[in-house]
């Protein structure tokens, strides 16, 4: 009886010491010291008429509400010449100098294409940039040009042709896809704050397709009729390329963000939207440093199509300049909306990422008067490039 | 008189019954201590001493025979995410046995929106989320192969709209053992 007694106990011991023989424990000790930093990278608002910015605290966060519009609005870029210039210059063999002219015959802003051949003669030049064609449906296309022509003989008399208009080049093929203008004789004339004409013309927007580049070329040409030899400027002013959307839309910048140090790859991802009405959404990143595009993320008929656009290196830019564009490219139904719920995000390397909260909210009007132009602020000199992709195709216009 | 007498006895045999019990038996118990090698310990990410905002470093100092580990990070408002900082190693050479793993921490963060220690494995299968602003014991009883190596990724969310926080320390402890019956005391 003795022994039982004793056995049990036993028996209990032998269960417990190989359990608790093996319960050992190893505590390895780490510390993690967390030191926040002011973000590298915040958002500004680009103050566009017909989008409401509101930054959050610290501007690392935006609800963004954009007014869409089916009013007729402009996609070239600095048509005013009074601000940052994307206009490349073609020159030619007579008219070889281009500047932008602070005022001139009572405008603030010209562009001024000159030169001066005492042999008389002909020539043509151009002014350029890229266009992209938007994405939605176009009901109509204007090319507006506010202008006048310098021309004074080297003789004692001449008499000249000039012509003006513009060129669509297709930015893939460099094939002109479209183009129109006019010419006038003069025998000579000095631009004044008085006789500025102001040229009106259709765009066959038959020919264009949408969501392409093309390169939007002005043209000025000059042929000597009687004569020895001339002097001529061009002055232009209040380029613009006015379409009108068939439903409402907004194309245009919304949002900018700006580094002050480090180096980030860069990207908009959605997280969630909602739409009332059939809309499509468009958002792509610009590298103002470069000129750089990432691909867009986009939403075609409420369906999605890329969640995310590709990503962007943002560098510091020196100060009244943007690292980085955010582009919003939109159409709504008429009363319609789309409401979009984003994440800016950067990163360094694959290490470090961190995330911004971004809401863009589009809506049908009230209309919205044309696209601003970037406040007068700078004046740029004229990119040269005398010979760019397209030059076989202008070379049919000689 | 008598009763003094009296006294004195039991005082005596008070004593006496107290040195009675003073008796001590020693058994013998060999203790043999053998320390070997971390079995499992503290390893380099892909971001270790990378990169961080602004010009900064992810600075992570392994200690001697890597089994404890200093981490300085730098993170912004809103959410900032730290990939691959340090990992949690159970070699292949020695050849070791698979263990069960838990993060512990002692002294939790303040001022944090959100402060995670993410734990993953080789196929990016997120297997626990340390919380960094509460003292506890996570992921317990996770267990670490053979020749594995566990990722650590680190998550902190500062809301926008308040003061910076001030430089911060969280402690944490790894914890590991070869079972998983008993939890960590």
């Amino acid at each position: 009886m003795l022994a039982r007694i004793l056995l049990i106990p036993f028996i209990i011991l032998l269960f417990l010491f190989p359990l608790a023989g093996s319960s050992v424990f190893n505590y390895s000790p780490g510390d993690l010291n967390v030191s926040p930093i002011p973000p590298p990278v915040v958002f500004y608002d680009p103050n566009v008429p017909g989008v409401s910015v509101t930054l959050g605290p610290n501007s690392t966060s935006a609800n963004v509400l954009v007014k869409a519009s089916n009013a007729p609005y402009d996609i070239l870029v600095n048509g005013e010449f009074n601000g940052p210039n994307p206009w490349i210059f073609i020159p030619g063999t007579v008219l070889t100098s281009a500047v932008v002219a602070p005022v001139y015959a009572g405008r603030v802003g010209v562009a001024r294409i000159s030169g001066t051949s005492p042999l008389g003669s002909n020539d043509i030049a151009f002014l350029y940039q890229t266009i992209t064609w938007p994405s939605f449906p176009i009901l109509s296309g204007l090319f507006e040009i506010e202008f006048c022509v310098d021309v004074a003989p080297l003789g004692f008399f001449g008499l000249y042709q000039y012509g003006i208009g513009y060129v669509i080049i297709d930015a893939a093929t460099n094939l002109i896809v479209t183009q129109g203008g006019i010419t006038n004789v003069v025998v000579n004339n000095v631009c004044t704050s008085l006789n500025w004409n102001t040229l009106s013309l259709g765009v066959n927007i038959g020919a264009m397709v949408p969501g392409n580049q093309y390169y939007f070329a002005l043209q000025f040409r000059i042929r000597e009729i009687f004569g020895s030899g001339y002097s001529v400027s061009f002055n232009v002013d209040n380029v613009s390329l006015i379409l009108t959307p068939n439903q409402p839309v907004f194309q245009g910048i919304v949002l900018y963000a700006n580094v002050s140090s480090g180096v980030y790859n860069s990207s908009l991802s959605l997280v969630s939207f909602s739409s009332v009405g059939v809309s499509d959404l468009n958002i792509t990143l610009k590298n103002n440093t470069v000129a750089q595009y990432s691909s867009p993320l986009s939403i075609d008929n409420n369906v999605v199509v890329s969640s995310a656009t590709s990503e962007l290196i943002i560098t510091p830019v020196p100060p009244g300049y943007y690292s980085l564009e955010i582009h919003l490219s939109s159409i709504v139904d008429i009363g319609g909306s789309i409401s979009s719920t984003l994440y800016f995000i950067y990163r360094v390397n694959q290490g470090v990422y961190v995330y911004y909260p971004v809401n863009i909210t589009v809506v049908d009007p009230p209309n919205r008067p044309l696209n601003p132009s970037a406040p007068p602020d700078r004046v740029y000199e004229f990119v040269v490039d005398p010979d760019p992709p397209f030059i076989d195709a202008l070379a049919d216009i000689n | 008189m008598r009763a003094s007498r009296v006294a004195v006895i039991l005082a005596i045999l008070a004593l006496l019954s107290l040195v009675g019990t003073a008796v001590f038996v020693y058994y013998p118990i060999q203790l043999t201590i053998s320390p070997v090698s971390p079995p499992v310990f503290f390893g380099s990410g892909t971001n270790t001493n990378g990169t961080d905002l602004a010009g900064n470093t992810i600075t992570v100092i392994i200690g001697p025979n890597a089994t404890n580990t200093s981490i300085t990070i730098h993170p912004t408002y809103e959410r900032t995410y730290y990939h691959d900082v340090v990992r949690i190693v159970n070699p292949a050479v020695p050849g070791g046995d698979p263990y069960y793993i838990a993060i512990r921490v002692n002294n939790p963060l303040v001022g944090f929106q959100q402060a995670n220690v993410k734990v993953y494995d080789n196929a990016n299968n997120l297997l626990f989320t340390a919380d960094l602003t509460a003292a506890g014991t996570y992921g317990w009883a996770t267990l670490l192969p053979d020749n594995t190596q566990f990722r650590i990724d680190i998550e902190l969310v500062i809301p926008s709209g308040q003061p910076l926080p001030a430089t911060t320390t969280v402690t944490f402890e790894l914890v590991y053992s070869p079972q998983n019956a008993v939890s960590p005391p």
